[in-house]
């Protein structure tokens, strides 16, 4: 009967320690749990967004952002995250896997978001390898955060078959490999795309305005959910960690030398 | 001068032909089914109670019998791995084991062979007399002179020139002139010892190097030829023939030594000629009949007799055996040149498409290339394995396929011209940088060959470093570990590159065009940056600049006007790449960064006949 009670009792216990809260600690224990808490956590070095997230930052393990049609300003945040990951050192590198054929990184908001393409793995493999390769990326412990770009939910009704794209399966592989090696997975998905809940830390769903992106915390390892805000885009980090921005000129819009062309922007009713 | 001779007394009998099932180590089989099994395991000891008799060391079909029951169990042949083996040397291109009648003579026979009485020059018929269970193979010449090859191109790394040189059976023997290359091989500090009181000079340090050093060259020499799967003896001298000839003695093992290596001092050549018996002389048969009937057993004592009778008694091979009696061996080497592309081949004794069996092939020959590319110290770039297929069993499988598909024909159309015994298939794996480890080469094959579908079975595998470059030595710190990222991200890439196919892993670099569509280019993870024209700044990081797309579109999405909501105006583009226009006619675009149906976009405007298409997301 003891022994039953105290089991029991350990449960609960084991219970309240997973939701964070810790019995009896001391001063200095509970200094040591903040900073290994801290440690876990990936600051975004964009305090507008990180305003937004529950542990102002990005948590170890996956976490999916989910946007209309998977374009909502995931491809965004992603990004500040690869800059953030890539600032802890010089030999840091992370990985974007995204569908071959469909919506491609581009360059030149790469260079923007100051992340460094060098230490970038892109690559493009088809729907149903995703999860394969994003584990395969993972299992060599060389990255520090894998992106998978799954893009637009692909309908029923297309020609592909249904039943390869992610799921709870390869999600579970790629929260365990990580794990492994203390690496983050970020999943950018379509949240017109409704799956059984994945085992994953944190699910963001966001929605890109012209010059804001919405963001709601929709799941949460701890509970803490609802919370939404709305992050300005210009407050947005731009160019390499700890370098102002450049004061170079922008890329001319126009292909021709300004010396024999005049720019002249088009107003709203010549559209 | 100082020369190694590695003597490979079994090559004949150790490069046969790979039976494919000899790839896997079955574990568990059906006992009620006939089998193939896939790995001698003597240890094992169960019974067998059919063994297909026509090999020696494999089995094709068995049936399990006795001590296993009705359950699963391990299979294991004992009595096929015994049998004596012997070779015969196949005399034209298209012999095979079908071939072997009773009149042809055996080129090599194993020890066991050996021990019940059959030596080569034998015929088969003579031998089975002798002992019914010989398993007789086939062997090419051209399968020994690639071996040969194989070994004098690995011993590259011991020294600069190799050659090599086929004999009779048994003395097949690779050269590998060492001369300044031991000292390499010492540790400085133990050579050094002897010099306690005065400063050594730098001939002496090095002479004092090159003797601690060559025990050791010839140890890892011989640690390679084994890891080659050869049987070897290495002899190190101050000439190609007695260096030959030493390791030839070890070999028959007329000197008494049993170790299988030994290094002549330098200057100790004639005594190390004189130990010699008369038959590790190179003489002829009827000579050295001669000499033992006069009673001289040794080098020594033949060297004894003057030298105005030797002459005559040594008729022309005395211009060869004087100097060598005196320990003076000035025999050049005729250098072994590798072939641009190494390359390794395996012929299978009969076809398989097992994967597992052909990833266990495609390791014998990683394990073959990666010994020649360390010899010549670079790493394979471009990797590329051609598959000979039997043609006749695709071709059988294609006409059955017709035949099912036409099932109203009631005859099927048989094909009376010639058919092709073999057709090829090639698949080319890039690496991202050299690559040198086997491992590392077996794991990309793998992925590679597992996306391969087999449309016949593989008879034959060769696999080519079509491209290499010179490995690159990376220097390691003594405190820092070396990063994990340097170590692995090669290997994905490769791996990568083998399962996705080429232009589908790399990193993102600025292209040189004004075109959005070229701007953003996937090169080779491992590319070095190509610089872009000076008046290319890149994209600006000025809050005010511009919008980029964060995600391009692979095609251009045509979309109705009325849906697009401008809010910021990007570029104008006028006449554009107008040579590329299929009209030839120069356009006039409008670039904007615009809402559509709620979601940002990068829409392209074409002021001429007013389209409007989506380039890109603003994600």
């Amino acid at each position: 009967m003891f022994s039953m009670s105290a089991v029991k009792a350990l449960h609960s216990f084991e219970k309240l320690t997973a939701l964070g809260v810790h019995l009896g600690s001391s001063a200095g224990e509970a200094s040591v749990h903040s900073q290994a808490a801290a440690s876990q956590i990936l600051d975004l070095c964009w305090p507008e967004l990180s305003k937004a997230l529950p542990d102002h930052g990005l948590p170890r393990g996956v976490t999916e952002i989910a946007a209309p049609h998977a374009h909502g300003g995931g491809t965004t945040i992603a990004l500040a995250a690869i800059r953030a990951a890539q600032a802890q050192g010089s030999h840091v590198h992370c990985a974007w896997i995204e569908v071959e054929g469909g919506p491609a990184l581009y360059a030149p908001e790469l260079l923007v978001a100051g992340v460094d393409p060098a230490r970038l793995l892109v690559v493009r493999a088809p729907r149903e390898a995703l999860g394969r390769v994003a584990v395969k990326a993972l299992a060599t412990g060389a990255f520090a955060l894998v992106t998978v770009a799954h893009g637009a939910h692909v309908p029923a009704d297309s020609r592909e078959p249904r039943g390869r794209t992610l799921d709870e399966r390869a999600v579970r592989r790629m929260a365990l490999a990580g794990e492994e090696c203390g690496a983050r997975v970020l999943i950018l998905t379509d949240s017109y795309f409704s799956h059984v809940p994945w085992p994953i830390s944190l699910r963001l769903e966001v929605t890109r305005l012209p010059e804001t992106i919405h963001v709601r915390v929709a799941r949460e390892r701890r509970g803490r959910i609802g919370q939404a805000k709305s992050v300005p885009l210009r407050t947005r980090p731009r160019g390499p960690l700890g370098q102002a921005p450049s004061l170079s000129r922008a890329r001319p819009s126009r292909p021709m030398d300004e010396s024999t062309h005049e720019a002249t922007l088009p107003s709203a009713s010549s559209f | 001068m100082r020369v190694v001779a590695i003597v490979l007394p079994s090559l004949a009998l150790e490069v046969t032909k790979v039976a494919p099932s000899l790839a896997l180590e079955v574990t568990k089989v059906a006992p009620s089914l006939a089998l193939e099994v896939t790995k001698v395991a003597p240890s094992h000891g169960h019974e067998v109670t059919k063994v297909a008799p026509s090999h020696g060391h494999e089995v094709t079909k068995v049936a399990l019998g006795g001590g296993h029951g009705p359950g699963l169990g391990p299979v294991g042949l004992r009595a096929a791995a015994n049998a004596p083996r012997a070779v015969v040397l196949a005399s034209r291109d298209d012999m095979d084991e079908s071939s072997l009648t009773g009149n042809v003579r055996l080129h090599a026979v194993c020890p066991r062979a050996r021990n019940v009485g059959i030596f080569p020059g034998q015929t088969i018929a003579a031998a089975r007399a002798r002992e019914a269970s010989l398993s007789v193979g086939l062997v090419t010449e051209e399968a020994l002179v690639r071996a040969l090859e194989r070994i004098a191109e690995a011993s590259l790394a011991f020294g600069a020139t190799v050659a090599f040189a086929r004999g009779v059976a048994g003395d097949d023997t690779v050269w590998v002139d060492v001369t300044g290359c031991a000292h390499l091989f010492a540790d400085s500090p133990r050579s050094l010892a002897s010099f306690d009181d005065e400063e050594p000079s730098y001939a002496a340090r090095g002479e004092a190097a090159a003797r601690e050093g060559e025990p050791r060259l010839l140890a890892r020499l011989g640690a390679m030829v084994a890891g080659l799967g050869h049987e070897h003896a290495l002899a190190l001298a101050g000439g190609p023939k007695i260096a030959r000839a030493l390791a030839l003695s070890m070999v028959t093992g007329t000197t008494g030594s049993r170790s299988l290596s030994l290094v002549v001092p330098p200057g100790a050549d004639r005594e190390a000629v004189a130990s010699l018996p008369l038959e590790g002389l190179p003489l002829d048969e009827a000579t050295c009949r001669t000499l033992r009937r006069l009673g001289l057993r040794t080098a020594r004592e033949l060297a004894a007799l003057p030298r105005s009778a030797l002459g005559s008694r040594l008729g022309a091979s005395a211009l060869t055996i004087l100097p060598l009696l005196e320990g003076d061996d000035r025999a050049p080497l005729t250098p072994y040149t590798p072939k641009k592309a190494p390359a390794e081949t395996v012929e299978l004794e009969y076809g398989t498409d097992s994967l597992e069996a052909l990833g266990f092939v495609a390791k014998t020959l990683t394990t073959r290339l990666a010994s020649r590319l360390e010899g010549r110290g670079i790493g394979v770039t471009k990797l590329t394995l051609v598959l000979e297929l039997d043609a006749r069993a695709r071709l059988d499988a294609e006409a059955r396929e017709t035949s099912s598909a036409s099932s109203s024909a009631t005859a099927t159309s048989t094909s009376t011209g010639p058919r092709p015994k073999r057709t090829r298939r090639s698949l080319t794996v890039t690496m991202p940088m050299p690559v040198v480890s086997p491992k590392e080469m077996l794991v990309i094959l793998r992925t590679r060959l597992e996306r391969t579908r087999l449309e016949a079975p593989v008879l034959a595998l060769t696999l080519r470093a079509d491209e290499h470059a010179p490995r690159v030595e990376v220097p390691q710190s003594l405190f820092e570990p070396e990063s994990r990222e340097s170590r692995a991200i090669p290997l994905l890439v490769a791996e990568l590159l083998a399962e996705l196919g080429e232009g589908k892993v790399g990193k993102l670099a600025l292209g040189d065009s004004w075109n959005p569509a070229e701007r953003s280019v996937l090169v080779p993870f491992f590319a070095k940056p190509k610089p872009l024209p000076p008046h290319d700044v890149g994209p600006s990081l000025s809050e005010q600049a511009s919008p980029e797309p964060s995600v391009l579109l692979p095609e251009p999405m045509p979309v109705a006007r009325s849906l697009v909501r401008p809010f910021r105006f990007v570029a104008r583009y006028e006449s554009l790449a107008w040579w590329r226009e299929p009209s030839g006619q120069s356009t006039k675009r409008d670039v904007l960064a615009a809402t559509l149906e709620g979601r940002a976009a990068i829409v392209d405007l074409d002021k001429t006949n007013g389209a409007a298409r989506v380039l890109g997301w603003l994600d």
